[in-house]
């Protein structure tokens, strides 16, 4: 039986209630506002791609159940190689978790932490979270990433940053 | 016309230019020789670069970016077995089996001259049929150019990776997005929650920093620490002589008139042209069975091919406000960023620009000729490079990218939010190319919709109302149609 990602089924779950929010705050907006008479409004366009989201999210669903039991898995893969795909796939999905992290606090911290100080923080620990081992190493290629893109943007660009 | 053409490429040769054409093509080709950066994300990731500068200045260096990654791709391709760009899967086949031969040196010769001659083709192509076009289009009326964005964005939806129902719903949510902020007529805000920020509407570039950069930073995450093995140690780069690469003609004009096509086609991109033309190639040479044993013809082929979609691409952008693919989707961005209007008119309001970027094709790839010719070695050096050491540097580009437009937090935070989308988006199969489009061509849609409507009286039928709309209408559903009936079948044969 070919397997439906569930990540795929709660994309679409959240597509739906996405355009259905869409569609009934505009409409619930525009019934308040008085001024505007038109037919063809402001509200008209978002709440006809707000359907029109809906209505191709819900085609798709019913393909990808449609669908289901059509085709078969390809080959399996043995015990051992399925344990290390997995064991592989965590280590992704940790690496690339840290490495949101790091970028979410990187964009909270822009404005309050000095911006070449953050940086080479910045990188120091991305260095880390993909892999490179020697703090050395990556303190002095961050230091000197940073004040390459002092120079780069706040020297020779003029940017005010 | 003769006088913008010869003014705009006056201005294309300036030193300034010059300089900034040649370093576009140099880094075009650094980042396409390392499998994981692609052309749009090193065009997003240096537009903050671009924001003092002139603007034919900045687009001739985007310009000499997505032109040398197309050849940069193939380095890889050859000496690795890995593709570089998408558009470079196919030079895998021949090149790669050339240098197991030993002659990797003179597969990266026969990418060279293909990439040179596919670049030439492209930019003629562009300089000859673009006004052409453009001249057309001037005469399109609102509802004209409301069809022809919606048009653009179905094509992108069914050309594009994955199902065409995936690609419509990226269409279909970037469509939504591009509401957001103030409607363009009535000024009422809408999807703004309060925020004077939602006001202005969410901000192309920091989406496109988003999906592109970001996004493809955090899903190629997964290829760090997987290891290349270098073909050969010692790389002599030959470049063959142009009599036995004009010998091979047909495989050079096939591949650049499928690149020129399938490059003015919204979506498809060069990996689509390379393949067809690969196939026409094989299935009318006289040795068939020799391709993918390391012939040339395996090389000029997909690679004039992958080089002339640039030309392709840039015709649609620059004549209708449609682009080719997500870099030119950028560099409409980057136009858009400078004040200017990228639609039917750009021709007409700025001829000196467009010309000057035409002219940046013809600049940048002899450029890109002389560089792989004399200066090869860096290139093979960075493509064994650890992607941990240079995907930090992109997200910190393209934060500044993102913060430098505005000085404000606000677009980082979108293309954070972007990123996000995009990744999620990539790991559940939806196409993004898509998604960025809508949202560059949403508003344009909007707008033309609805003043068409407006001078209709609200009649619907001004969309069907003259040959040409009737024309839009039916290749519209007829593209829609074809697609689902071939889904349809396949499903049905899968069934049997």
């Amino acid at each position: 039986m070919k397997r439906i990602k569930s990540g795929e089924i709660t994309f679409c779950l959240f597509l739906i209630g996405l355009g259905a929010f869409a569609y009934i705050y505009i409409n619930t907006f525009r019934q308040a506002s008085a001024s505007n008479n038109e037919t063809f409004n402001f509200a008209a366009i978002p709440s006809i791609w707000s359907l029109v989201l809906i209505a191709l999210v819900l085609a798709h669903m019913a393909t990808l159940f449609l669908g289901r039991g059509r085709e078969s898995d390809p080959c399996q893969l043995s015990k051992q190689e399925l344990e290390e795909q997995k064991k592989n796939n965590i280590k992704i999905g940790l690496r690339t978790l840290f490495a949101f992290v790091a970028l979410f606090l990187f964009v909270v911290l822009l404005n309050k932490i000095n911006f070449f100080l953050l940086i080479a923080l910045f990188l120091l620990s991305m260095f880390y979270i993909l892999g490179q081992k020697s703090i050395i190493r990556n303190l002095s290629v961050s230091l000197v990433g940073s004040c390459f893109i002092y120079l780069v943007f706040v020297v020779l660009l003029q940017l005010p940053l | 016309m003769i006088e913008s053409a010869l003014n705009g490429f006056w201005q294309a040769i300036q030193p300034i230019n010059l300089l900034l054409t040649f370093a576009g093509t140099f880094l075009g080709i650094l980042v396409g020789a390392i499998p994981g950066l692609s052309s749009p994300m090193a065009i997003v990731v240096l537009l903050p670069i671009t924001y003092g500068m002139d603007t034919l200045s900045a687009l001739l260096l985007l310009i000499g970016i997505y032109v040398g990654t197309k050849l940069g791709g193939s380095y890889p391709a050859i000496l690795l077995r890995t593709p570089g760009t998408p558009a470079a899967a196919c030079t895998v086949l021949d090149g790669h089996k050339m240098a197991e031969r030993g002659d990797a040196g003179l597969a990266l010769g026969y990418a060279t001259m293909g990439s040179t001659f596919g670049s030439i083709f492209g930019w003629l192509s562009c300089l000859i049929f673009a006004p052409l076009i453009a001249s057309i289009a001037l005469k399109a009326g609102n509802a004209d150019i409301a069809l022809i964005g919606i048009i653009g964005l179905v094509m992108v939806s069914i050309f594009t990776r994955g199902s065409m129902l995936k690609g419509l719903i990226g269409v279909a949510l970037g469509l939504l997005v591009s509401t957001v902020g103030n409607d363009p007529i009535s000024g009422v805000p809408r999807y703004t929650f309060g925020s004077i920020d939602l006001m202005s509407g969410v901000p192309f570039i920091s989406a496109l920093v988003g999906v592109f950069a970001l996004g493809v930073v955090l899903i190629d995450i997964k290829i760090i620490g997987t290891k290349s093995f270098l073909q050969t140690d010692k790389i002599n780069f030959r470049l063959p002589s142009l009599m036995d690469t004009l010998k091979r003609w047909p495989a050079l004009l096939i591949g650049s008139i499928y690149g020129v096509l399938v490059g003015a086609i919204p979506g498809v991109g060069a990996e689509g042209s390379t393949w067809l033309a690969y196939a026409t190639v094989k299935k009318k040479s006289k040795n068939p069975e020799l391709f993918g044993t390391g012939i040339p013809e395996g090389i000029l082929t997909p690679e004039s091919s992958n080089n002339a979609v640039t030309g392709g691409a840039l015709i649609p952008m620059l004549t209708l406000g449609i682009p080719g693919d997500g870099s030119t989707a950028i560099m409409l961005g980057a136009i858009m960023l400078h004040g200017l209007n990228p639609g039917v008119t750009l021709f007409k309001d700025s001829p000196v620009l467009v010309y000057g970027m035409i002219a940046g094709l013809l600049t940048s790839a002899i450029f890109m000729f002389l560089i792989s010719w004399k200066a090869i070695k860096p290139f093979v050096i960075m493509l064994q490079r650890d992607r941990s050491w240079i995907f930090p540097f992109i997200l910190v580009f393209a934060t500044i990218g993102a913060y430098a437009n505005n000085n404000t937090v606000y677009p980082v935070y979108v293309a954070l939010v972007f990123g996000v989308l995009g990744y999620i988006m990539e790991k559940s199969g939806f196409p993004v190319v898509p998604l960025v489009l809508a949202i560059i061509l949403g508003p344009i849609i909007e707008e033309n919709m609805r003043l068409a409507l407006a001078l209709s009286s609200n009649d619907w039928y001004t969309f069907i109302a003259t040959w040409p709309r009737k024309l839009f209408v039916l290749v519209l559903l007829y593209l829609v149609y074809s697609e689902v009936y071939s889904g349809y079948k396949s499903r049905k044969t899968a069934q049997v």
